[in-house]
């Protein structure tokens, strides 16, 4: 069961995200937020599977409540449901946490698939989008300074380096398979233990802790 | 050797020492005193080594005269004069005196006396010839004397007044001296020398004479040494004056310069009390402004000695006048000076008039300074509005409007999932997305209102107006009634849109701030006007408080309501009483143009 949180300050808009996810039988509704505080201290309880966060909510936004929610519930994948269809915030909300976004237009068989994959640890974002997004996210993690290894963090194996710099390019678990002849199943494996062993959520933030770790280039 | 003097050095001068060229024409006078005049210049002349030459009807008038040739009369008498005449001066060599007399006899008539001067004069001058013309008092008309002076270079008159004469030069072409023209004497023999007394007492009788006469002359020198005296001290007395005058005119000059060299109201005030202590010279001088919003006094007291000895003070005021409701005074004190009493007023009078003109410009540059500050406010603060309502209408969509629609998008498309599997939520979902959608038109068409009142274009502004009132009292839930005259008429577009904008502010305004109960909105005639009154029953205000407060961005409201009005050509009434309510009143002048834009 994948359990999902909705953060939106449109109660209108929360009832239509429910419905949409009810006929889902593998998903479930389990918190509403209807702005980023709320959203934090909710996280905080219910450490859900996925987040759906609205960016333009009044108290505190989606951008500026990423962070400290992904503190608040870092095994939680963030998916960003906006209005608009801009890349510039897509950077900030990658760099900042997010796993990707879905348009609030977008038909209903996408989101779902934009769940489902995300708790999978599939890629959320084009293959195309991703090496231009890197290397944003990379402007925007200059910023930081370079990142210390998580203390005590299990170091990478050679094929699992290899893999996650498969994922950085935005490259999906059976194409990642073809390229280094593998199963899929093999490769879902590898991707599940680089995402336990960097302490991150999902694809998208392996590929930015990979970044921010100087891992890949 | 009788002397001929015309009594003015420059002018003997000028008659003994001729320039070449020169025709000098005497007119009157006796044979005798042309002979002397002419007598002197043609001696000059030979003494010089020039060629000179008379042409004579009396051969024995300047006979004795050493060097001088002759034209022989019998030429002058022949029967084919005038043409003989001109072949006769041809003859004449260059830089030759000449002297003829009593030409008016030569000539058959005043024509050919004329056409042979100015055939004759203009070569005689050309050639450096002088010549010395004598014509006899009367034989020339007015007319023919003018002709013949404007082709002569010396022409000159000699009257006899008694035993005096008097020799006046009517026009002395290239050379002037000061005195040439003042009415002066002629003297004749004895060239001043006083006779010897003798003392033989058989002519004591004739000395006794001789004496007396001489007394007279003395008497009547000596008389005229006075009166010449007395216009000596009379000319230095006028220039002095003068040179005062232009002094003072100089310092007008210069006040006016200074006092319209700014638009400061302050900086004239100052300049025009600095200079009428200047211009006077005097101990005191005194600005008064009354009756505008800044009555002002300015006094400036002279720093130097210039204070006179008590009670010579002198004083003097003048009205400056204003536009109304301003006016003022001008005052100075002054030690007694050059002008009379009468000079002093004139003067601060006119300085007075050129002050009011200054000030009054001063004046009406503050206001115009003002009247842009004002603008520039009103048109950042509407420009800030707009920017605000575009906003208000950005956030109004994406709140409002587009929530809506993504939501009904949501629930037709779940209800699209549940097609097949669960008939029961499919319907209701169906329900749930007609439903969000039914409320995303009327908020469309809300926002819509917002930015166009409806029914304004279609059915003018009466009808508009009853819609937003009924809408007022549908969506506010208070009392709001319209009163519309049955005869407003149909207005030019614009100013329909301004009238409903001016009504939609104050309707604002009263349900924002005075928090009123009930409104009341209404369009009447009155006489030669429209009037547009919005009336509440709130907490009411300090209208005055309140648009300066305005002025600094705040309660743009009630500024957009005079500055509309302003536009319009109209006036705007704000009436306010602390808990008793407001009513803000536009008063248009009915011959606003009746045809509808389109």
């Amino acid at each position: 069961m994948i359990r999902i949180m909705l953060v939106d300050d449109q109660a209108i808009v929360r009832t239509g995200l429910r419905s949409l996810l009810a006929p889902e039988a593998d998903m479930a509704v389990v918190g509403e937020a209807a702005d980023g505080l709320e959203a934090i201290a909710a996280a905080r309880t219910l450490q859900p599977d996925i987040i759906l966060l609205d960016v333009r909510m009044p108290r505190l936004d989606g951008l500026a409540a990423l962070k400290p929610l992904k503190e608040a519930s870092p095994r939680s994948s963030v998916i960003m449901v906006t209005l608009y269809d801009d890349t510039e915030y897509l950077m900030r909300a990658v760099a900042d946490g997010a796993a990707g976004y879905v348009l609030k237009d977008a038909s209903r068989a996408a989101l779902v698939e934009a769940v489902r994959v995300t708790h999978e640890g599939g890629g959320l974002i084009s293959p195309s989008l991703m090496p231009r997004l890197l290397v944003e996210v990379g402007r925007l993690l200059e910023r930081e300074g370079p990142a210390q290894l998580p203390v005590g963090m299990q170091p990478l194996s050679e094929r699992e380096t290899e893999v996650l710099r498969f994922v950085a390019e935005g490259l999906t678990n059976q194409e990642i398979a073809d390229k280094l002849f593998l199963g899929a199943t093999t490769v879902k494996t590898h991707v599940q233990n680089i995402l336990i062993k960097l302490g991150v959520s999902d694809r998208t933030q392996a590929a930015v802790q990979a970044l921010r770790l100087g891992l890949i280039q | 050797m009788e002397h001929l003097s015309s009594g003015c050095l420059d002018l003997d001068g000028l008659l003994e020492a001729l320039w070449p060229g020169d025709n000098v024409v005497f007119v009157g006078g006796t044979t005798a005193e042309y002979e002397a005049l002419a007598r002197a210049a043609l001696t000059h002349a030979s003494h010089e080594g020039w060629p000179a030459l008379t042409i004579e009807l009396h051969p024995h008038l300047l006979a004795g005269l050493e060097g001088v040739g002759r034209l022989t009369p019998s030429i002058i008498w022949d029967e084919r004069r005038s043409a003989l005449l001109n072949d006769a001066f041809e003859s004449i060599e260059p830089n030759a005196y000449v002297a003829v007399q009593e030409l008016a006899s030569l000539f058959a008539d005043e024509g050919e006396a004329v056409s042979f001067f100015t055939s004759v004069c203009p070569d005689l001058y050309r050639r450096k010839a002088v010549a010395y013309w004598h014509l006899a008092e009367g034989a020339f008309s007015p007319r023919a004397l003018a002709a013949i002076r404007d082709c002569t270079q010396v022409f000159v008159r000699i009257e006899h007044n008694g035993p005096d004469r008097i020799i006046t030069p009517l026009k002395v072409e290239g050379r002037y001296a000061d005195d040439m023209f003042r009415p002066h004497r002629l003297l004749i023999e004895p060239e001043l020398a006083i006779e010897p007394l003798r003392t033989d007492p058989l002519a004591q009788g004739d000395h006794a004479e001789a004496l007396l006469s001489k007394n007279r002359e003395l008497v009547a020198i000596r008389d005229q040494l006075n009166r010449a005296n007395c216009l000596l001290e009379e000319q230095s007395r006028l220039y002095e004056s003068l040179s005062a005058n232009l002094d003072q005119l100089v310092e007008l000059l210069q006040v006016g310069r200074r006092i319209g060299a700014s638009l400061s109201g302050e900086q004239v005030q100052q300049a025009v009390v600095r200079s009428t202590l200047a211009l006077f010279r005097g101990e005191r001088a005194r600005l008064t402004i009354e009756g505008g919003d800044d009555p002002q006094t300015v006094e400036m007291v002279a720093s130097d000695s210039r204070r006179s000895a008590v009670g010579q003070t002198r004083y003097a005021q003048a009205i400056v006048s204003l536009r109304p409701p301003r006016s003022g005074r001008l005052q100075v004190w002054t030690p007694a000076s050059m002008l009379t009493d009468q000079q002093l007023q004139r003067l601060l009078e006119y300085l007075a008039l050129e002050v009011g003109i200054a000030l009054d410009n001063a004046e009406l540059h503050r206001e115009t300074e003002a009247q842009k500050e004002q603008l520039r406010v009103f048109v950042s603060e509407i420009i800030a509005s707009e920017e605000r309502d575009s906003r208000q209408l950005a956030l109004d969509l994406h709140d409002g409007l587009v929530q809506q629609l993504v939501a009904s998008y949501q629930h037709l498309q779940t209800a699209q999932a549940w097609c097949g599997r669960d008939p029961e939520m499919q319907q209701r979902e169906e329900q749930q997305g007609i439903d969000i959608l039914r409320q995303s038109i009327v908020e469309a068409r809300r926002l819509i209102a917002q930015l166009r009142p409806v029914g304004l274009d279609d059915f003018g502004l009466a009808r508009a107006v009853r819609l937003f009132a009924n809408q007022q009292a549908a969506d506010n839930d208070w009392q709001v009634e319209c009163q519309i005259d049955p005869q407003w008429p149909e207005l030019p577009a614009t100013v329909e849109a301004a009238l409903y904008r001016i009504i939609q502010e104050a309707t604002n305004n009263a349900r924002k701030y005075a928090r009123s109960p009930r409104l009341r909105i209404s369009l009447r005639l009155q006489r030669d006007d429209h009037v547009i009154e919005v009336r509440d029953w709130g907490r009411g205000f300090d209208p005055q408080a309140v648009l300066n407060r305005a002025e600094h961005g705040r309660r743009v409201g009630l500024v957009g309501i005079r500055e509309r009005a302003n536009l319009l050509g109209g006036a705007c009434e704000i009436e306010s009483i602390a808990g008793q309510g407001t009513c803000i009143r536009v008063r248009l002048l009915r011959q606003v143009p009746q045809e509808r834009e389109s």
